[in-house]
């Protein structure tokens, strides 16, 4: 039985057994009134119910895949991982957005001292902790070197002042990992340290952002004489734009997983059957575009995965990954809003035929796609210098 | 070239690479003057190109599709004709699912010999209707070892040459009608062609007129005639897709070098961020179509169901094809002016890549095609 199993044990396991295994295992446990839907497609958990579901797969030894066991993880190869990907999407599992698992943890385990690795990273597994990411500012977004929230070193602490904006689930969150500047250089990367911040130190201040879907998933965050102790600073001074900027595991290939398009579209053939479409020869002419582009993403992504497990290690060309499957699931959630009709118009769920779904909230989710993660903007300038090898521009930019 | 039982697949794709690369290298005309179709195709031979795909029992070298594909990808960088995939692929196909039939037959031998020596050219006329995709029973008649009627966007032959036509047969007792294979001299007095030229290929109306045919009788007859022409089509169709992205990829090959070294302004328009972004978009287009054909070239090999293949096929040809004139039109913006001169020769990529597209189905017909295919790769949601 899975549970006896340690972490890492499943490894060993060959591919298809241990397929069969996580299948099994999540069709037993996953609440099915946790699952992604057709009212729902793109659902996630957050609060309560992640930290429930994180705790389970812990205890039943399926926390961080991605993990090398000296860390508690999974120590799964790359291979596995995206088996683990693939039966989370077809069990239609609610994504965790993790940034302590996917991020924080590889970073310490990098960069981190001893001290930080054994105090934080376990907290991590068992989400006692739950980690956000404060990057971004009002003023530092794709130009994120030109961050100000400033940590002035006195004597023990670090004092802090600024604003963190776009955070993710702060307002779920107990810390927060963050760049900020401690130094002044002539090129902005330098001056900049990783630190980790308590979310309950006085003077933090957090609030919620609604998006156009609803969602309040992002927060600005506020630093008010914030003081941080200097043993949370993460790497050298100064050195924190190295520290995050390295690559850390495969997240920039998941990113791109096909999946949760196949959700959108999963709900577009839904839609289709529900209005009586199939034999509007516009619509499946149409739809057929979409099912083409998925289908064929599909073959890209496993082309690019099967390089990675041959090992091939991910370069910039993973950057087409994310550009094209953001906008493939925009197209999707768009040509659903067409084709539901007046109800493609108004907000809130409503019942198309036998089915409800919220066809404002699933095209509005899907807006933030080619934002995150890298504006898709600054992925293609990515692809052209470092892929394509054009010139730099103006400003050697 | 026959394999030996330590030469792994991909060790034979890169053998059939470096010898492909002189002869590329002689032939690659980007607006030079035309070539001889028949200096090239006797050179193909030499090198074995033809037998390629035709069965041992054939005399051929039994390779993969992949092999074949890999062969056209190049051709279509280098802008070569789709002669190969239209007189060598298909035919070879299509000779192949007939001898899977019938085995022990001296004709298939003496054609497949015709093929592979560079003989006589072969060519498949199974086309009776613009924007067909699949043959449908046959209009033209065979009486009596005579044929007539109409066949539309035959590949047309460089010198004598042997058409394999379908056409349908009526039984003068029970009045069944069945469809049959027969092969036909190109040289035949009775036959008319009507020629259409498109870059690298040319495709004729043919028209027959009680003429006789070779070997007095059908090659193949009911209807595994029309499953061996699909056969033989899909299985064209994945070369030709290779052909395509081939187009594609060295067009936007021939553009990064124009605009990387195009001064306007005091800096490259390479540099430029709406030209970047047009290029990563055009690569990505690019990566796209090159996933295709190589799985429909693995479904093949693997040989799957006739409804996989079609689907692959499908999904290649479209993607493919859509991607080549993408990519053939922007080549053509990028290069300013220049572009759009018949002496610059960037247009010949768009040419190139609007006959692949167009002919054997356009994309919008094999979408439709890989839908009725459906297999829903994505599961339900609750």
């Amino acid at each position: 039985m899975t549970d006896t199993l340690s972490p890492g044990s499943l490894d060993l396991l060959t591919d298809d057994e241990f397929r069969q295994r996580l299948r099994d295992w999540l069709q037993e446990h996953y609440p099915p009134t946790l699952r992604q839907n057709y009212r729902r497609p793109f659902l996630r958990l957050r609060g309560e119910p992640a930290r429930e579901w994180q705790r389970l797969l812990l205890q039943h030894g399926w926390r961080a895949p991605a993990w090398p066991r000296e860390f508690g993880g999974m120590g799964l190869s790359f291979r596995k991982q995206l088996i683990y990907h693939q039966e989370f999407e077809r069990a239609s599992v609610a994504r965790v957005l993790d940034a302590g698992e996917v991020q924080l943890g590889p970073t310490l385990m990098r960069w981190g001292n001893r001290e930080q690795q054994q105090q934080y990273l376990p907290r991590i597994l068992a989400y006692e902790d739950f980690w956000c990411q404060g990057y971004s500012e009002p003023n530092a977004g794709s130009d994120l070197a030109s961050l100000r929230t400033q940590a002035i070193l006195e004597d023990t602490h670090f004092v802090i002042n600024g604003q963190k904006i776009w955070t993710t689930h702060a307002n779920d969150a107990t810390h927060m990992f963050a760049l900020v500047r401690t130094g002044k250089f002539p090129k902005r990367q330098q001056g900049i340290s990783f630190i980790l911040i308590d979310l309950r130190t006085p003077g933090v201040r957090i609030r919620p952002i609604t998006a156009l879907s609803g969602e309040d998933e992002f927060c600005e965050v506020f630093f008010d004489d914030v003081r941080v102790p200097r043993d949370n600073l993460v790497g050298e001074l100064d050195q924190g734009w190295t520290v995050a900027k390295s690559l850390l595991g495969y997240e920039r290939v998941f990113i791109g997983s096909p999946g949760l398009t196949g959700k959108a579209l999963a709900l577009t053939r839904r839609l289709v059957r529900e209005r009586g479409l199939e034999n509007d020869q516009g619509v499946m002419d149409r739809l057929a575009v979409l099912e083409t582009d998925l289908h064929d993403y599909r073959l890209l992504y496993a082309q690019m995965c099967d390089r990675i497990c041959e090992g091939r290690q991910p370069g910039a060309e993973v950057s087409a990954l994310k550009i094209y499957a953001s906008e493939l699931r925009q197209r999707v959630t768009e040509f659903n809003v067409d084709i539901g009709a007046e109800f493609g118009g108004l907000l809130g769920a409503a019942d198309i035929g036998t089915t409800t779904t919220d066809l404002h909230w699933q095209l509005m989710m899907t807006r933030q796609l080619s934002i995150y993660a890298g504006a898709n903007e600054i992925q293609r300038d990515i692809i052209a210098k470092a892929v394509l090898g054009m010139p730099a521009g103006k400003d050697g930019r | 070239m026959s394999p030996t039982a330590s030469t792994t697949a991909d060790e034979i794709i890169e053998l059939l690479r470096t010898s492909a690369t002189p002869f590329i290298t002689r032939h690659a005309t980007a607006g030079a003057q035309q070539l001889s179709h028949e200096t090239l195709w006797s050179e193909m031979a030499e090198l074995g190109w033809q037998a390629l795909l035709l069965p041992e029992a054939l005399g051929g070298s039994s390779l993969s599709l992949r092999a074949a594909a890999t062969l056209t990808r190049m051709f279509g960088q280098a802008l070569l004709p789709a002669t190969y995939v239209a007189n060598a692929i298909i035919p070879a196909a299509l000779l192949t699912a007939v001898h899977a039939q019938h085995g022990n037959d001296e004709r298939l031998r003496e054609l497949a010999l015709d093929l592979s020596t560079a003989r006589r050219c072969l060519t498949l006329a199974w086309q009776e209707n613009i924007g067909e995709l699949e043959p449908p029973p046959p209009r033209t008649r065979l009486r009596q070892g005579r044929l007539s009627g109409r066949k539309l966007f035959v590949p047309t032959m460089a010198g004598a040459g042997v058409m394999l036509v379908t056409a349908t047969i009526h039984d003068e007792t029970s009045g069944d009608a069945q469809p049959v294979l027969v092969a036909v001299d190109a040289a035949e007095p009775s036959v008319t062609t009507k020629v259409h030229v498109g870059e690298g290929l040319s495709l004729a109306s043919v028209d027959f007129s009680n003429t006789p045919i070779r070997y007095g009788s059908p090659l193949l007859e009911g209807p595994a005639v029309l499953d061996a022409v699909c056969a033989a089509l899909d299985t064209g169709r994945i070369a030709l897709a290779a052909q395509l992205e081939g187009v594609a990829s060295a067009a936007l090959e021939r553009t990064l070098q124009y605009v990387n070294q195009r001064i306007q302004f005091g800096r490259p328009i390479g540099s430029f961020q709406t030209i970047q972004h047009r290029c990563v978009d055009l690569h990505i287009a690019t990566a796209l179509a090159q996933a295709t054909w190589q799985h429909a070239a693995q479904v093949h090999q693997a040989a799957s169901t006739v409804p996989a293949i079609a689907r692959a096929t499908s999904a290649a040809k479209a993607r493919c094809g859509d991607t080549a004139t993408l990519v053939g039109r922007n080549a053509i913006q990028m290069h300013g002016a220049l572009g759009f001169t018949e002496e610059a020769g960037v247009g010949r990529y768009l040419r190139a890549a609007l006959l692949g597209a167009s002919w054997l189905g356009t994309s919008q017909m094999h979408r439709r095609r890989f839908m009725a295919h459906g297999d829903r790769d994505a599961g339900d949601l609750a």
